[in-house]
């Protein structure tokens, strides 16, 4: 992942990050990145195809948090971490993606942050000068 | 009366600060701090966060925040508010994704010096039978869904029924460790799948379970009311809903912005959204939250019966011969009925509070028998370096805050600034230097964990008790300490 995708936002208590792209598409496929990277560390990425996510929202700021917290669900509910995001389309606030998923290894892999929740805190998600921008701030 | 600029803040004495009433506001703010910590305040966007919640409808009182106020999502951490059960809301946001995150005390007969050669040896095996981390799962307790049901039904009382402690332990949790109103079926199937596994583990974060050690008393009276003597040795276990809790606030926060449209709430914050709490959103809202609480009191229990069990492996004797006995255990994250006196009138409200503890003074109806004549125990844990207090409530909390108090240290430095600082350090070995033994689960929490990450929860339990809504009781010292 090349790391100029986001930026971290912190404040004393609060972790955020900051991404870019020229497409809706992009922007939710950096959102996923930067949050796996700041949730987990991989050890080895398993040959597997991607499967299909299918996450809907009343509007595109409630799209990216239920799309975000769909990984958050995958994690603790079934301990599937992500090593890999397509954002297909955003339309009719429903968002369709590939994901590549893998079991969590307790031994090679590791947790890097506790995240509770995606929040609505300071979230904005929107177009300036032809770049589209979001910031998304989590619970820890 | 002091006039201040600084957010039109107006002094009343040392530790109070009106945010009075302006634009929408519906009532003033009051804040609990000293000149110290308004400073740490003043930089984050927590007093307006304070004045937001002003803004509810239906909003009993003032709109509150404890000295280890800090901004949060929607509500300050810290705040407390109340609201007209007929005319006012309940908000997800005034309770926070981490429903009944709480802490309790556990006393024991032992003195610091007959356990001081173990300690190294209780942490190993607390870290082995207490299931911490991030997505910590607990291998021992295969719970199908009917059965969670019953847990978020029943809380604590499900716990001591399946043999997990004992009918004193519930003397000796608030409201008994069950919040009756629960209802299961308002929790979803994604918060259920969150739940199944987790229950009885610590979590990851500022969780942890403390062994210490009662290092000073403030109140001989008070402290011997309460089971607490110099050098006794205590536990403290700090851990929440876990994944459940935090899908429920999740999915409410969705539905209740939704109902803030549908009943055309003016709100100045998304997270802020909330319901009347009679409206058929408000009420499931207070179901699923209030099954959420239990699976909270249940899990503290659960790990409870972990912590005895680890002692009589160590010590190879009996719990009620080493004095494993609950002091008490208080929820940090919670919207609740309660009734208080307002305007000279008893009436029923719904007291929120997110990061504040209930701190109800000696002889109200709600403190257990124990504790009628000293009052209600309040836990105020602090960084794993330094030490935590135990306090008890008082009147004058009653009349001024909804019976309510501080909860905490709260962070002073970012993660990131955290990291920074412990760039070069072995945390590990300078906090058993400190005389500390620690066990975590990542590393990356213990370094962002570090105690020159939080501030002094010295300086916020002084607060409260010269504020005189806690009286302070007694200090704990950690001697060994695992992290989620």
């Amino acid at each position: 992942m090349t790391p100029e995708l986001y930026r971290i936002i912190e404040h004393t208590a609060d972790t955020g990050f900051e991404v870019w792209g020229t497409t809706k598409e992009e922007v939710f496929g950096a959102a996923a990145k930067a949050f796996f990277s700041i949730m987990w560390q991989i050890k080895a990425k398993e040959q597997r195809g991607p499967e299909k996510i299918e996450v809907s929202g009343g509007d595109l700021e409630e799209l990216l948090v239920n799309f975000l917290e769909e990984f958050l669900y995958l994690y603790d509910a079934k301990g599937l971490v992500c090593t890999g995001i397509e954002v297909e389309s955003i339309k009719e606030n429903k968002v369709h993606a590939r994901a590549w998923l893998q079991k969590f290894n307790e031994t090679a892999d590791l947790e890097l942050l506790g995240v509770k929740a995606v929040t609505y805190h300071q979230l904005f998600i929107g177009q300036r000068n032809n770049t589209w921008t979001a910031r998304i701030f989590l619970d820890i | 009366m002091q006039e201040l600029t600084v957010h039109n803040l107006r002094q009343i004495d040392q530790y109070r600060w009106l945010v009075p009433r302006q634009g929408k506001m519906r009532t003033d703010g009051m804040l609990f701090l000293d000149r110290n910590l308004l400073e740490h305040v003043k930089n984050d966007k927590s007093i307006t966060q304070v004045a937001n919640v002003a803004w509810l409808p239906g909003i009993v009182g003032r709109s509150l925040a404890m000295p280890d106020m800090h901004q949060g999502y929607g509500f300050p951490i810290g705040g407390v508010a109340a609201f007209d059960p007929d005319e006012g809301v309940v908000s997800p946001g005034g309770v926070g994704y981490d429903i009944n995150c709480g802490v309790r005390l556990l006393r024991s007969s032992f003195t610091k010096d007959e356990v001081k050669d173990e300690i190294a040896n209780l942490v190993n095996n607390l870290f082995i039978n207490v299931p911490s981390g991030v997505g910590s799962k607990q291998p021992n307790l295969k719970l199908n869904k009917k059965e969670l049901k019953k847990v978020l039904e029943t809380g604590a009382q499900w716990a001591v029924k399946k043999g997990f402690g004992s009918q004193d332990d519930l003397l000796h949790i608030e409201e008994s460790g069950c919040l009756g109103w629960a209802n299961p079926e308002t929790v979803s199937d994604r918060a259920l799948d969150r739940g199944q596994a987790q229950l009885g583990t610590l979590g990851s974060g500022n969780h942890f379970v403390e062994v210490g050690f009662v290092d000073t008393i403030f109140e001989e009276t008070l402290a011997k009311g309460i089971g607490l003597f110099k050098g006794q040795v205590t536990i403290i276990i700090h851990t929440g809903s876990r994944g459940l809790g935090h899908q429920v606030c999740g999915d409410y926060i969705r539905l209740l912005q939704n109902a803030a449209r549908k009943y055309n709430f003016d709100l100045p914050d998304r997270e802020l959204c909330c319901a009347p709490v009679h409206s058929s959103e408000g009420r499931q809202y207070l179901s699923a939250m209030a099954a959420a609480a239990n699976f909270a009191f249940a899990n503290r229990q659960l790990i409870t019966e972990e912590v005895r069990r680890t002692f009589e492996q160590v010590f190879g004797r009996g719990v009620e011969k080493m004095g494993l006995q609950l002091v008490y255990d208080v929820c940090h994250n919670i919207a609740k009925f309660e009734t208080h006196e307002v305007d000279g009138r008893q009436r029923e409200v719904v007291v929120h509070r997110k990061g504040a503890t209930r701190a109800f003074p000696a002889h109200h109806p709600k403190v257990p028998a124990a504790y009628q004549e000293t009052g209600q125990p309040v836990l105020i844990p602090g960084d794993m370096g330094r030490y935590s207090y135990v306090l008890v409530g008082t009147d004058r909390a009653l009349k001024e805050t909804f019976g309510s108090t501080c909860h905490g240290a709260g962070r002073l430095m970012s993660r990131h600034a955290a990291k920074k600082a412990a760039k070069g350090h072995n945390v590990t070995a300078e906090l058993a230097e400190m005389g500390v033994t620690v066990k975590g689960a990542g590393r990356a929490t213990l370094i962002e964990e570090i105690p020159q990450a939080y501030k002094d929860v010295e300086d916020v339990v002084r607060v409260v008790h010269e504020a005189g809504i806690a009286c302070k009781v007694a200090r704990l010292r950690p001697l060994g300490v695992i992290k989620g």
